[in-house]
C-alpha cells in the first residue's frame, strides 16, 4: 500500500521529467541524493542529477514520462514508468522511442528522494533509436 | 586481490570554473557535487563520457603550496591519459571548443595521439589506442 503523500510526490516527479527543466527533477532529490541508471555510475548531488536529467531531455526534446504505477514490492518502493520521445537532440537518430522501466526509490524523511536506481532494457532502447549496443 | 584505481585528484582554483571546463569543453559528466560540512568543502567528481575507468576529483587548493601545484602536478610532464574510441571525431570536437593542443596528432605504433592542456595547463595525452588483433 502506498500513501497518498507518496502518490502525490510521484506525480510531481513525473511532471518534472516531462517539463524539459532538469532542475525540477533534481529538486525532487535530497541535496546529497543519488540517481543511477542500470549499472551505470550514479550521479550524486542535485547538480549532478540535474546534469544526468538534462542528458535525457537534450537527447529527447519531446520526452514524455508516464507514471504507470507506484507499488511496494519486496519492501521496495517501485516507480514504474513508460517513456516516449523522439531522439532528435544533437547527434540523435531522429527515431522514436517507447520504452518502459522502473526506478527503485529510497525516500528520505523529508519526503524527497534519497536514491533512485532506474532499470530499463538498454538493448531494446538502442534497438529502437538505432544505436549500437 | 581485486583493486583498481578509482580516482585521481586534480587541484583546481575554483570548483565551478573547473566543472564548466571539464563538462563543456571535454564533455565529461559531473558525477558528484556535494557539500561536506565537516570540512567546509565540496566533493566534486567528474568522469569522461564512457563507462568505467577512473574518475577525477576536482580538489580546490586550500593553501599556498597547493595553489602552486595547480597546473603543474607532474613538473611539466604529461599528467593524465585520456583514451577514446574515435580520435578524429573527438579531436575535431575539442578543437572546435577551443581546446589547445600542445603536440599535434601523430600516428604511433600504439595508437593515434596528441597532447592537450586543460584550463590550468596540465598536460593530457589524448589517445586512440591501436586495437589488438583478434
Amino acid at each position: 500500500m502506498v500513501s497518498a503523500q507518496l502518490e502525490q510526490f510521484a506525480i510531481r516527479y513525473t511532471e518534472a521529467w516531462c517539463s524539459q527543466q532538469a532542475a525540477l527533477v533534481a529538486a525532487c532529490f535530497e541535496e546529497n541524493g543519488s540517481f543511477a541508471v542500470n549499472s551505470g555510475r550514479p550521479s550524486i548531488g542535485r547538480r549532478a542529477i540535474e546534469g544526468a536529467a538534462q542528458e535525457f531531455m537534450t537527447d529527447f526534446p519531446d520526452m514524455v514520462l508516464t507514471l504507470d504505477r507506484l507499488v511496494m514490492e519486496k519492501a521496495q518502493l517501485r516507480y514504474y514508468w513508460t517513456m516516449t520521445g523522439t531522439n532528435s537532440g544533437p547527434g540523435g537518430s531522429g527515431k522514436s522511442l517507447r520504452i518502459s522501466g522502473y526506478e527503485v526509490l529510497e525516500m528520505a524523511e523529508t519526503g524527497l528522494i534519497q536514491s533512485a536506481i532506474g532499470h530499463y532494457d538498454e538493448a531494446e532502447w538502442a534497438r529502437q533509436i538505432g544505436t549500437e549496443w | 586481490m581485486n583493486q583498481f584505481l578509482a580516482m585521481v585528484a586534480v587541484v583546481v582554483h575554483d570548483y565551478d570554473e573547473a566543472i564548466k571546463f571539464y563538462t563543456e569543453k571535454l564533455s565529461f559528466r559531473l558525477v558528484e557535487d556535494t557539500y561536506q560540512p565537516e570540512q567546509d568543502k565540496r566533493w566534486v567528481v567528474v568522469a569522461p563520457p564512457g563507462t568505467g575507468g577512473a574518475t577525477l576529483l576536482l580538489a580546490r587548493a586550500s593553501n599556498d603550496v597547493q595553489r602552486a601545484s595547480i597546473g603543474n602536478q607532474t613538473g611539466g610532464r604529461v599528467f593524465l591519459f585520456l583514451h577514446t574510441d574515435d580520435f578524429w571525431r573527438d579531436y575535431n570536437s575539442m578543437v572546435d571548443k577551443g581546446i589547445r593542443f600542445v603536440r599535434e596528432p601523430k600516428v604511433e605504433p600504439y595508437g593515434t595521439v596528441a597532447v592537450f592542456e586543460d584550463l590550468y595547463g596540465n598536460w593530457w595525452d589524448f589517445i586512440e589506442p591501436v586495437q589488438p588483433h583478434a
